[in-house]
């Protein structure tokens, strides 16, 4: 009788989530991501009632950072096959967020916030670097190549990705010059525009890895 | 004699640019061990008062290790369970739930998380110890065959017990300051390298494919 019947699209909430890796660390970064921008405006507009853990938040980040290193070789962008030097990498980084966690040590904490900015500028440059630039350089020495179709899905990406790393790039900036955006935008021009990029950011994450899901589906 | 020498030399290099190939569950136990490790050794300078501790912090922490396994793996405190959309959402509530505690620490959600967390061990130490001894690919199958599956049930087993009583031991403010209770920390901490060590070595045996980075071919 079962074989008979064409299977049903199960939409339940009890369906199997079959979520890749990579997504699903996209899934937990994004909401990671929006969290922070929204405790950001928390802290903001409680008047001083609360105040962010900045150890705790740097070690969160660190520590997810290093989960990408180490189950996906995945470091500043690049994909990297998982030596011992690359998971060596990623070690450190688990534990100098660990340490930032559970103890707020004030040079942790700073080796912290300089690594998370330095990463993110490097993702953010790098991926300019290497779709926007060595591309260029590509079609002056070598002929156009012919046009291949492309599935909407990942046009979409396409549209996206680029602007989540510029954000990417100014995250990184703010956490390694956290004078420099007040000065640009004013303090309330900061306090309410930060918050919100963060959350565009993290939004952009999950559509991201939304996007990750359907193809994996497509494919 | 030179030979071996050049041989040696010649190996060196290539087994530190080979892929190692840590599934995920190798690399969420490497993480978790390291965790635990580390915050035994930091407890023996914050009893001895040389070092500031955030409790709320390190609950949330373990809440959001939780919503990492729940995630990925389909692993709960409650056991193993098919990961539905339903078990991921929960997921994505105790990651929720432990970031809020990490950022604000004291804040109206700490005591939830700080229960939650001991919970999530005690609990999650039960249910991992009596599938392990209930399973049908478990103890009884494992320890028969011996070599390194003999040694992740040893592991395991282990393991589970030291997480049942960081669990209930979390719950007793006596235990849970007391100097001592760094190193049972440190143990249990230690016991997560050692379940590494022996799923990697099952993998390498039985489950090669686990061993390869997720998306590569």
């Amino acid at each position: 009788m079962t074989s008979e019947n064409p299977p049903s699209k199960d939409e339940s909430l009890f369906r199997e989530a079959s979520i890749p890796l990579a997504s699903a660390f996209q899934l937990f970064q994004g909401v990671l991501i929006v969290i922070i921008g929204i405790a950001v405006y928390g802290t903001v507009f409680s008047g001083g009632g609360l105040s962010l853990n900045s150890s705790g938040q740097g070690g969160l980040m660190l520590v997810i950072t290093s989960l990408n290193v180490l189950a996906l070789g995945s470091i500043v962008g690049l994909q990297l096959r998982r030596t011992w030097i690359v998971i060596i990498v990623g070690i450190v980084f688990a534990a100098l967020g660990i340490i930032a966690l559970i103890s707020p040590i004030g040079v942790v904490a700073g080796v912290n916030t300089l690594l998370i900015g330095l990463s993110n500028i490097i993702t953010g440059v790098l991926f300019f670097a290497l779709n926007l630039v060595v591309p260029a350089m590509r079609r002056t020495s070598s002929p156009r190549a012919e046009p291949v179709a492309v599935h909407p899905l990942v046009k979409r990406l396409a549209l996206i990705v680029p602007v989540v790393m510029i954000v990417t790039i100014v995250f990184g900036l703010s956490m390694l010059a956290p004078t420099l955006l007040p000065s640009l935008l004013g303090l309330v021009g900061y306090a309410l525009l930060f918050p919100l990029i963060l959350i565009i950011m993290g939004l952009l994450i999950l559509y991201m890895a939304y996007i990750g899901l359907k193809l994996q589906q497509l494919s | 004699m030179n030979n071996e020498h050049t041989q040696q030399d010649q190996t060196a290099p290539t087994k530190q640019r080979a892929e190692v190939g840590l599934s995920i569950e190798v690399v969420l136990l490497l993480v978790v061990g390291l965790f635990f490790f580390l915050l035994g050794l930091l407890l023996i300078g914050i009893y001895a008062g040389s070092l500031p501790y955030t409790q709320d912090s390190t609950a949330g922490f373990i809440l959001v290790l939780a919503s990492l396994y729940t995630i990925t793996m389909g692993k709960t405190p409650l056991g193993d369970v098919r990961r539905s959309w339903f078990v991921v959402i929960i997921g994505i509530i105790l990651a929720v739930l432990g970031t809020l505690s990490i950022f604000f620490p004291g804040g109206a959600l700490s005591v939830l998380a700080r229960i939650l967390a001991a919970l999530v061990l005690a609990i999650g130490g039960i249910v991992s110890l009596v599938q392990l001894f209930t399973s049908e690919e478990g103890v009884k199958i494992w320890m028969k065959v011996g070599g390194t599956l003999r040694q992740l049930t040893i592991a395991l087993g282990v393991m589970f017990v030291l997480e049942i009583i960081v669990g209930v031991g979390s719950f007793v403010p006596v235990i849970a300051t007391n100097p001592l209770w760094a190193l049972v920390v440190v143990i249990f901490g230690a016991s997560f390298f050692y379940a590494a060590s022996c799923v990697q070595k099952v993998n390498r045996q039985y489950r090669p494919e686990e061993t390869k980075t997720p998306g590569s071919e």
